[in-house]
């Protein structure tokens, strides 16, 4: 590329989407990605497209998207946190057995579930940043106590989400535009506002280099016990969706989440060494996992093998991320 | 540059490996003694313990765990981490009752093909890892839900096969001087899998990658082909543990490998390996192994259920990180931030100028190897 550092990132968005730009905004590339996938499967769809295939379609993607912008916070200090399958698995089986039945009750019990996420991602920020233990290993064992209390909670696939719940979070506004799309709205203009504040630009300055942040007067502890924190009520949030989209409780639900959310995270171009990402990218990609299972049963491919496609997905996004950051700092120098 | 190199090269090397291993030792040692203190306390739980036939249990149960520990801890030896062995143990047992059964394979050829049936997934692993630098936790978990899919595929979801014979008498009920025959298969396990990493040149290099890729690259090591290793011993070591378990059950089924992920990650931390790699011994693992599978016989005989087994599983690892973390580490450096920081500064090295290990300086130096550098020198 002949444009330089500045220049080159004040491109219009039709030259936004020339192949070598596409090649180097893995946010757009995600989207295009998507409404590729879109089109396929609204072309296959039997009856055509209305409001409540795409209602289904974004309450499918909803949980996820809640999930992979936790992900995304914690990746963006340079952490891993694996405790996300725990935590949705743990709140979906509380929402199954334990939510009372009444709207204003049960929205209060959603309310302190998602507190118990920030509780729970503020021990492993507490545990990762100030005893210094690896994210991965502390994450991993968060993980299997909060799946192994899911399991003790409810110990088979069962229960009921009552519909004073999930009937207004699943919904419709007015016939025309789902809950969850408003849902998604409201995560991308969140993303757009904690990117602008302090906490934010310390996120990012964190993962690209702690050190250098904290000689700058960053309070490195506590703004990644933070991350952690915001990232375990998003993971319950997630949890919360799921069991609105599902209506039913299951101590494993959380399992697969491992990893569609990391898949999520790595389609929307997050760096997986810190220092670099996109909420609204994660955002993207869940959309581009969950519809993938819909493009693959509108074209006759058996449900089984969508855990193969969303592995090949997986490995190709984040390959691509590696080939774009190359490409990336090419065109910087 | 070159002195970025030298400079990650000191910040690598300064882990002092001896002493690290000294440290271990106490680990080791400390949970030897758990697990023997263990034994006798079981009496608490039930009056039928402690017992032959719950020393019997611990060891036959344990040494499936071990076998997976095994490849899992030379994974993390190297920094790695393999998220896919449930999935391979699974396919491993129900390809085995398949191709015997079904096939009419003799024994023999089954359990040929079922070792290289581990020996190709781990090798998938290892390409994906080594020479596609995906993160292992992301290739093997991708790995994992893809066998885990076509195995569903395949079998349509329920696997009809049934043990052969031998696999029966070798894993379930055959007995030597009234010794399960398991018993002596751990015991030799044990002792080569302390040979290979303890006393070969192989295992000696596999600390090398892990304490500091870049260092053994300039010492000459194929780092590569060392950490694809790795994976394929793992998905090995899967494929016995999927063989040894179809016979200990006389038949497969599609969860049989769904307890052996997190606990034999659980037994490697435990046995003092630290998660970033470098360090740890095969005796920890096993040490590790039978502080878990002693642990699992109690709750079971408590009649408590599956959770609280996993709830004591993911305390005992917390008290793990927690213990090992106490002992002096040099410092704050040996995070995971630093870790990644560290691969992050090799990728940069990579681009920057080829191949280090060659010393060959290129002339197109890139901003930010150029950052890099000055971040170093500051160091």
């Amino acid at each position: 590329m002949i444009e330089t550092g500045a220049v080159a990132r004040k491109r219009t968005f039709w030259q936004e989407l020339r192949p070598q730009a596409l090649a180097t905004n893995s946010v757009l590339l995600a989207a295009v990605v998507f409404l590729i996938l879109f089109m396929i499967w609204t072309y296959y769809l039997p009856g055509g497209l209305n409001a409540f295939q795409i209602k289904d379609l974004l309450n499918l993607a909803q949980a996820l998207a809640f999930a992979s912008f936790g992900a995304t916070l914690v990746l963006i200090v340079g952490g891993f946190d694996l405790s996300v399958a725990g935590l949705i698995s743990l709140v979906n089986v509380l929402v199954a057995t334990q939510m009372p039945s009444s709207a204003g009750l049960a929205f209060s019990f959603a309310v302190l579930l998602v507190a118990l996420g920030l509780v729970v991602g503020l021990i492993n920020g507490c545990l990762v940043s100030f005893l210094r233990l690896e994210s991965i290993a502390t994450t991993l064992a968060t993980f299997i106590i909060l799946s192994g209390l899911a399991l003790v909670l409810l110990a088979a696939p069962g229960g009921t989400v009552p519909p004073s719940f999930y009937e207004p979070v699943t919904g419709i506004i007015g016939g025309t535009i789902p809950v969850a799309l408003v849902v998604l709205v409201l995560l991308v203009i969140i993303w757009l506002v904690i990117k602008r504040t302090r906490f934010g630009v310390n996120l990012f300055a964190i993962g690209a280099d702690e050190d250098a942040a904290t000689m700058n007067g960053v309070r490195t502890r506590a703004v990644k016990v933070w991350a952690f924190g915001v990232a375990g009520a998003m993971y319950a949030l997630a949890g919360l969706s799921l069991s609105a989209a599902t209506s039913t409780g299951n101590p494993n639900a959380g399992t697969p989440f491992l990893l569609t959310t990391f898949a999520a995270v790595a389609l929307g171009g997050t760096s997986f060494a810190g220092g670099k990402g996109s909420a609204i990218g994660s955002i993207i990609g869940a959309l581009v996992l969950a519809i993938i299972p819909k493009v693959l049963f509108v074209l006759g491919i058996a449900s089984f093998s969508t855990g193969l496609f969303q592995g090949l997905v997986m490995i190709a996004a984040v390959l691509l991320g590696v080939a774009t950051a190359k490409l990336g700092r090419k065109e910087e120098s | 540059m070159s002195g970025s190199a030298q400079a990650d090269a000191k910040g690598a090397g300064s882990k002092e490996v001896p002493e690290r291993r000294r440290k271990g030792i106490s680990q080791v040692t400390l949970v030897y003694l758990i697990v023997l203190a263990l034994i006798p306390l079981s009496r608490l739980i039930s009056p039928a313990f402690p017992s032959t036939d719950q020393v019997e249990n611990i060891l036959v149960l344990g040494s499936f765990l071990a076998i997976v520990a095994f490849g899992q801890g030379l994974v993390i030896l190297t920094g790695g981490i393999d998220l896919s062995v449930a999935a391979i143990i699974t396919a491993s047992a129900v390809f085995m009752s398949a191709i015997t059964g079904a096939m009419g394979n003799s024994a023999l050829v089954g359990v040929l093909l079922t070792l290289g049936v581990g020996i190709l997934i781990g090798l998938f692993n290892g390409i994906g890892v080594a020479y596609l630098k995906i993160p292992p936790f992301i290739m093997t978990l991708a790995t994992g839900v893809m066998a885990t899919s076509i195995l569903l595929g395949q079998t349509n979801g329920s696997p009809s096969g049934a043990s052969p014979p031998v696999l029966r008498e070798l894993f379930g009920t055959g007995r030597i001087f009234g010794i399960p025959i398991t018993i002596f298969f751990f015991a030799a396990l044990v002792f080569v899998g302390w040979l290979i990493q303890s006393r070969t040149t192989y295992g000696q290099r596999l600390y090398a990658v892990g304490n500091g890729e870049i260092v053994a690259r300039i010492s000459g090591l194929p780092v590569k082909q060392l950490i694809t290793s790795v994976y394929v011993v793992s998905g090995l070591c899967c494929a016995i543990a999927g063989i040894m378990l179809l016979g200990f059950t006389a038949g497969a089924n599609l969860s049989i490998g769904n307890d052996y992920l997190l606990p034999s990650i659980a037994a490697v931390v435990v046995g003092g390996t630290a998660i970033k790699g470098g360090t740890g011994r095969y005796l920890g693992t096993v040490a590790g192994v039978l502080l878990l599978t002693t642990v699992s016989t109690d709750i079971s005989a408590m009649q408590l259920s599956e959770g609280w087994k996993q709830i004591v599983y993911g305390a005992i690892v917390l008290a793990a990180l927690v213990l090992s973390r106490e002992r002096p580490e040099g410092g704050s450096r040996t995070n995971i931030f630093a870790r990644l920081r560290a691969r992050k500064r090799e990728e940069d090295m990579d681009e920057g100028h080829g191949d280090v290990s060659k010393g060959a300086a290129g002339p197109g130096q890139s901003a930010a190897s150029q950052n890099e550098h000055r971040r170093s020198i500051s160091q």
